[in-house]
């Protein structure tokens, strides 16, 4: 396009108004993209995963420490708990013992784990498998994938806690929110070691989320004087509350938006109607030299629109990198922040509409000048 | 006589400010030949750049016929007005009204900008018109790079470029030295004698007009009784 030179240099015709522009636009696309991660990272976090349902019982002493398996029916006893299964973590090595080699493996109960892990996405005939072979493995997909592991490998884990070496077989491998885990049979490891007959922890699945805190003390005090006593936590339990709070923060966070955005608007017209202002005889010029009212629109409208075009890359661009480069979580209350592309390219649509608004005025100003007037102005 | 390129005939011209009507101009009657050198002089506020702009199709009469090439321009809409001026008319103004942000080279190049000439043509007009007025070694200066005299011979390398058949300067030399005013009149000479330009020039300084073919004088929007078109010794070369 022949006029691009014409509009790059008008561009950085006035170097630090043009970048006070860029910057105060980029700042305005920057929170508006950061106060929509805040919304779109609740809401994926929020999503029904099945931890609000769930509560958690081990040792009051420590993880390492034990219970009887008697506890299960026990608690299974309680009013608003529907399912309960035992789960150990065993803490093998797989292959080298390394860092980078260290994943969360558990032996569980292999029928009741699905009732209580009910977000775990599996097929249908591959839980049967593993639920069938007393040597089956279920691996989370992520899992799966670190290590290209297929359905029948043989995974062989060293126990460093349990004297046990189970030689597994991966017959499943589920999606869902934590899909890092290894799953097998507690048989298996109860039969290795002569039926110790000891849980590390129980999951409990409740038939509501607001029955947690009931069934939490009830537990508790259930075994408080026994020789040992339980501690027993939610999951998610500030994220269960959250998520009821989630409406009105969403809509505080949209109102604040609105408002930057449109503050930045103005600033960015102001800017723009000044420096077309400035320009009324240059433009009255070209349009003596014969351009058209509808180029010299689009001249202006389109310089205004790439100024600020130029902010919302940058504060759309510079949020998704700040983000994913510091993997700020706002202290654990937004796990997972990601501005996502629809957020950048909501923030590309905002700065462009900024853009438009800010120049549509001095546009059609510049389309509508008088050549005589204009040229008046200097002689 | 040669042929009779501008004709004007009973143009009246009045601005309206808070319900009065101010006249400028009235009934002017006016032909000028193609090849002319024209000065116009006279006081200030009689009318002289407002005769000018009907005369280049940036104002339109209040009333009366204004008729270039046998076009009435006057009845051309905004946009033919528009295509009309850019293949006819070249403007020179008096603070020259280069653009700063462009070079020479980019100033002279803005109304090719308008046609569908390719780069490369563009490129070749341009370096035409620069050599025209002398300055092909000042392509690449912006305009505060440039002297006032420089200035203006490039936005006369501007109004050139297209190869339009009119000039129209309004006092081109008003912020010259008297140097560069004599270099930007010569030029404007060798314009109108070699490249068969026809000028029509507002100037304050019978110096300035004594370069013109003729002078026409205008007092209070009427061209002046003893005016007409008169000849003036060329005093110049
Ligand atoms: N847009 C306008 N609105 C109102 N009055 C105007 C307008 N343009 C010109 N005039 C008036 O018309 C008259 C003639 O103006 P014009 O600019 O043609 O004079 P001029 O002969 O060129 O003067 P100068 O030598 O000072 O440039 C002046 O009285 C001026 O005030
Ligand atoms: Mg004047």
């Amino acid at each position: 396009m022949k006029y691009l030179r014409l509009i790059i240099k008008n561009i950085g015709r006035n170097k630090r108004r043009t970048v006070l522009t860029v910057l105060s636009v980029s700042v305005s696309v920057f929170l508006l993209a950061t106060m929509r991660s805040v919304i779109t990272t609740l809401d994926s976090n929020s999503k029904p995963s099945g931890a609000e349902l769930r509560v958690i019982v081990r040792r009051n002493t420590s993880l390492v420490d034990a219970m009887p398996e008697s506890y299960g029916d026990k608690i299974a006893q309680i009013p608003g708990v529907r399912v309960v299964t035992p789960a150990n973590w065993f803490g093998g090595i797989y292959k080298e013992d390394r860092p980078q080699n260290f994943f969360a493996q558990f032996y569980v109960d292999a029928k009741t784990i699905f009732d209580v892990q009910s977000e775990y996405q599996v097929p249908d005939s591959e839980k049967a498998a593993f639920q069938q072979e007393r040597t089956a493995a279920m691996a989370g997909r992520a899992l799966a994938d670190k290590y290209h592991w297929k359905v029948g490998d043989v995974i062989e884990l060293k126990g460093a806690i349990y004297p046990v070496n189970p030689r597994l077989t991966l017959r499943a491998i589920y999606t869902g929110p934590q899909d890092n885990a290894l799953f097998f049979h507690r048989e298996y490891v109860e039969e290795a070691m002569g039926r110790p007959g000891t849980v590390g922890t129980y999951r409990v699945r409740l038939d509501s989320p607001e029955s947690a805190p009931n069934v939490m003390e009830a537990i508790d005090r259930m075994f408080a004087n026994s020789p040992a006593p339980t501690k027993t936590e939610t999951e998610a339990a500030f994220q269960a509350s959250f998520v009821s709070m989630l409406g009105n923060v969403k809509g505080l966070i949209m109102g604040i938006g609105i408002v930057v955005v449109f503050t930045i608007s103005l600033i960015a017209a102001n800017t723009m109607a000044m420096s077309a202002r400035e320009r009324f005889t240059e433009l009255a010029v070209m349009k003596a030299l014969g351009f058209r009212p509808g180029l010299l629109l689009t001249l202006v409208l389109t310089e205004a629109i790439a100024i600020s075009l130029i902010g919302g890359l940058v504060g759309a661009l510079g949020a998704k990198f700040l983000y994913k480069v510091t993997k700020v979580d706002f202290f654990g209350f937004l796990q997972n922040f990601d501005v996502t592309t629809s957020t950048v390219i909501v923030g590309l649509v905002v700065s462009a509409l900024i853009g438009l608004f800010s120049g549509g005025v001095p546009a059609i100003n510049a389309a509508r000048i008088k050549i005589v007037d204009g040229l008046r102005r200097v002689a | 006589m040669a042929e009779t390129l501008i004709e004007l005939a009973r143009v009246t011209k009045h601005y309206k400010r808070d319900a009065i009507e101010i006249p400028v101009l009235d009934e002017v009657t006016l032909d000028i030949a193609r090849g002319e050198f024209l000065a116009l002089m006279g006081p200030s506020g009689s009318g002289k750049t407002t005769l000018l702009n009907l005369i280049a199709g940036i104002d339109r009469p209040s009333s009366g016929k204004v008729v270039v090439e046998n076009k009435d321009i006057a009845r051309l809409n905004e946009k033919e007005l528009a295509r009309w001026r850019a293949r006819h008319v070249g403007f020179i103004f008096q603070l020259y009204n280069l653009i700063p942000v462009l070079n020479a080279f980019e100033n002279v190049e803005l109304p090719l900008l308008l046609t569908s000439l390719s780069k490369k043509k563009r490129r070749d007009h341009v370096m035409t018109a620069l050599s025209v007025v002398g300055l092909e070694e000042r392509v690449n200066h912006y305009p505060r790079q440039l002297s006032g005299g420089q200035e203006q011979r490039v936005a006369i390398a501007r109004a050139i470029v297209t190869d339009p058949t009119l000039l129209v300067a309004d006092e081109p030399t008003g912020d010259l030295d008297a140097k560069s005013a004599d270099e930007i009149l010569d030029l404007m000479k060798r314009l109108n004698e070699e490249f068969d330009k026809t000028i029509i020039m507002v100037t304050h300084d019978p110096h300035a007009a004594g370069y013109a073919h003729s002078v026409l004088h205008l007092e209070k929007g009427v061209l002046s009784k003893t005016g007409g078109v008169y000849e003036v010794p060329t005093a110049h070369n």
